[in-house]
């Protein structure tokens, strides 16, 4: 049985710890995910490239990551791994999760089921924790969609898919 | 008369070097007339920032001036340091950070050698579209650079800016089951590290020898990472507190990063700098296997900086491996420090070549000054000279477009890390 993962990537510094934070809240006050036997709950510190390992095997992946799009901070986005603008790698100081996302791709290891869930962070001064109260019913719905939406595939007798497919 | 044919390129971002610049080249009557690497971001003043500050807090301040080798600045910070303080850190102590220095050199040249250099070699514009068609070459990389930052993980805590290191030792010894682990995992991958040099010296190179001067550390048994003096092919061979005799930093109007030069001439230091003055410092197995697929050493052709990386990720591998095989729990994981005034030296061999600090600390222990020289900024000169033969041997009649990739690819052998010496580029052609 190929596991779920629900993955917040960031740094321990200022607001780029949102997505660590997140995830944990979710967890704590979801019963749907805390009854999910499935599902492994991460943190990731800036993985670069090797967020492509944390992906493999995994039917479902959701990462939650700090945003910067421009909108009101705390707003929950889902965002599209395609539109993702990725920086070419730049440099190496500079391969993201768009750019990890993107080799992924190319490698054909994208998990069959992915969700990335932004959290706007806005110009960086507000609190983690502030943050977090106004976006955690959002980000909670989010995720728990994602989760009944694989659950109701699976249940429904599509098999899973090779992430190659 | 002269005709007078003037054409203006001016291109965004040069692709997979750390940071952010600019290279500027104008062309006139068919020679380069100025060629100048811009690097414009803000200087990063981190050698004023430890000003004041006390010296147990300098490794985790140094770690932060860079993501890719913040091994390298505690590194070159704790030897400097410790030298002033008549600090003795001890066999394990010194054991541990060799392995630790290990995975820095695993995890940056497996990076580079496969997300930012191959595609050079293998004619792809990023790595990501190189990753379709030689996937398995990618995925070695990957999982290299997984086991590198595993391996700073271990001692460090993390892998990004790493915690682990104070001065005397380490906050914490691992345990021997996780060592263990570790280890089995590197001498799991030593085959692949092998297939990898392999693989790299099979990759055809730009026939391109030039004339430089290679500067890296010389140990009297091993293969240089934390420890040596300084040496160089045009016959240096001087403990490294002589640094400032023979390496003079300026200013270029052009750039925020300070250039170096080696008594007054530019020089190269990093992996190939490094095997070209250490190839008898191999371990047996890597050399044979170097000499038997590798380049002839000493080389002039930058464009072997690559097979240098993998002989050294090789290396490092081998290395780790043997160093954690007998891990013993020690008694303490540090030495103890006590403050005191005094000049102290750190130089080290961070993934791209030499990082040299000093430091002067006042009867409390607290940073009077800090001098910081990592090795991009050593590097400058050299790319630039590199760069006005290279394009002039290319031929400086080609489209821009042309001229651009092949400058690209120019700097991309020296893996410039212009966050450490502040940032990198963009290209802009005039001719005249």
């Amino acid at each position: 049985m190929r596991p779920w993962r629900l993955i917040g990537v960031g740094s321990p510094l200022g607001v780029d710890a949102v997505g660590w934070h997140a995830v944990e809240a979710v967890r704590q006050a979801s019963p749907v995910l805390r009854g999910c036997e499935r599902l492994e709950v991460l943190v990731l510190d800036r993985p670069g490239a090797a967020l492509i390992e944390a992906l493999r095997g995994a039917e479902l992946v959701v990462l939650v990551d700090a945003m910067r799009a421009g909108g009101p901070p705390a707003q929950v986005r889902r965002l599209s791994p395609d539109t993702l603008a990725t920086g070419a790698f730049t440099s190496s100081h500079g391969i993201g999760v768009a750019e990890a996302l993107a080799l992924a791709r190319a490698l054909g290891e994208l998990p069959p089921r992915l969700a990335v869930l932004g959290i706007e962070v806005g110009d960086g001064t507000a609190e983690v924790g502030r943050l977090l109260a106004t976006a955690g019913h959002a980000l909670r719905a989010e995720v728990e969609a994602e989760i009944e939406a694989c659950a109701a595939a699976l249940e429904a007798g599509r098999p899973e898919r090779p992430p190659d497919d | 008369m002269t005709k007078t044919r003037e054409v203006s390129v001016n291109v965004p971002v040069l692709a997979r070097v750390e940071g952010e610049g600019a290279l500027e080249l104008v062309v006139a009557g068919g020679r380069i007339e100025t060629l100048k690497l811009r690097i414009f971001e803000a200087p990063r003043l981190f050698e004023k920032f430890l000003e004041g500050r006390g010296f147990a807090e300098v490794p985790d301040m140094v770690a932060r001036i860079c993501g890719i080798c913040p091994v390298a600045y505690q590194m070159s910070a704790v030897n400097a340091i410790e030298g002033i303080l008549g600090v003795e850190p001890g066999p394990w102590v010194q054991a541990m950070r060799r392995v630790l220095y290990c995975g820095e050199w695993i995890q940056s040249h497996a990076l580079h050698v496969h997300l930012l250099a191959a595609p050079d070699f293998l004619g792809y514009e990023s790595a990501i579209a190189m990753a379709r068609d030689h996937p398995d070459a990618v995925r070695r990389g990957m999982r290299l650079q997984a086991l590198g930052n595993a391996v700073i993980t271990l001692l460090g805590a993390r892998s990004v800016h790493p915690v682990g290191v104070r001065v005397g030792g380490f906050h914490r010894a691992p345990p021997p089951e996780e060592v263990a682990a570790l280890r089995a995992r590197l001498e799991a991958a030593i085959p692949e590290a092998e297939a990898l040099v392999r693989w790299a010296s099979g990759l055809g190179v730009p026939d391109d020898a030039q004339s430089f001067t290679s500067v890296a550390l010389r140990h009297p048994e091993e293969y240089p990472m934390s420890a040596g003096r300084l040496s160089s092919s045009a016959g240096h061979d001087v403990p490294i507190e002589r640094f400032e005799r023979h390496v003079a930093e300026h200013q270029v109007a052009h750039s925020t990063a300070l250039h170096s030069l080696l008594d007054g001439e530019p020089y190269l230091v990093g992996p190939l700098a490094r095997l070209n003055l250490n190839r008898d410092r191999l371990p047996g197995p890597v050399r044979d296997l170097a000499d038997e697929v590798g380049p002839p050493l000493p080389s002039r052709n930058m464009f072997h900086s690559l097979v240098a990386r993998t002989v050294e990720i090789l290396l490092a591998v081998r290395e780790a491996a043997r160093l954690l095989a007998d891990y013993r729990l020690p008694r303490a994981a540090f030495a103890k420090a006590r403050p005191r005034a005094g000049v102290g030296f750190g130089c080290t061999e961070a993934p791209r070549g030499i990082l040299w600090h000093r430091y002067e600390l006042d009867a409390g222990g607290r940073v009077v000054s800090a001098r910081i020289v990592p090795p991009t900024s050593q590097n400058q000169a050299r790319i630039e000279a590199d760069l006005r033969r290279s394009l002039e041997a290319f031929g400086l009649d080609r489209g821009a477009a042309e001229l651009r990739a092949r400058a690209e690819r120019v700097i991309r052998n020296y893996d410039p890390c212009i966050s450490c010496a502040t940032h990198f580029l963009r290209v802009r052609v005039r001719r005249r």
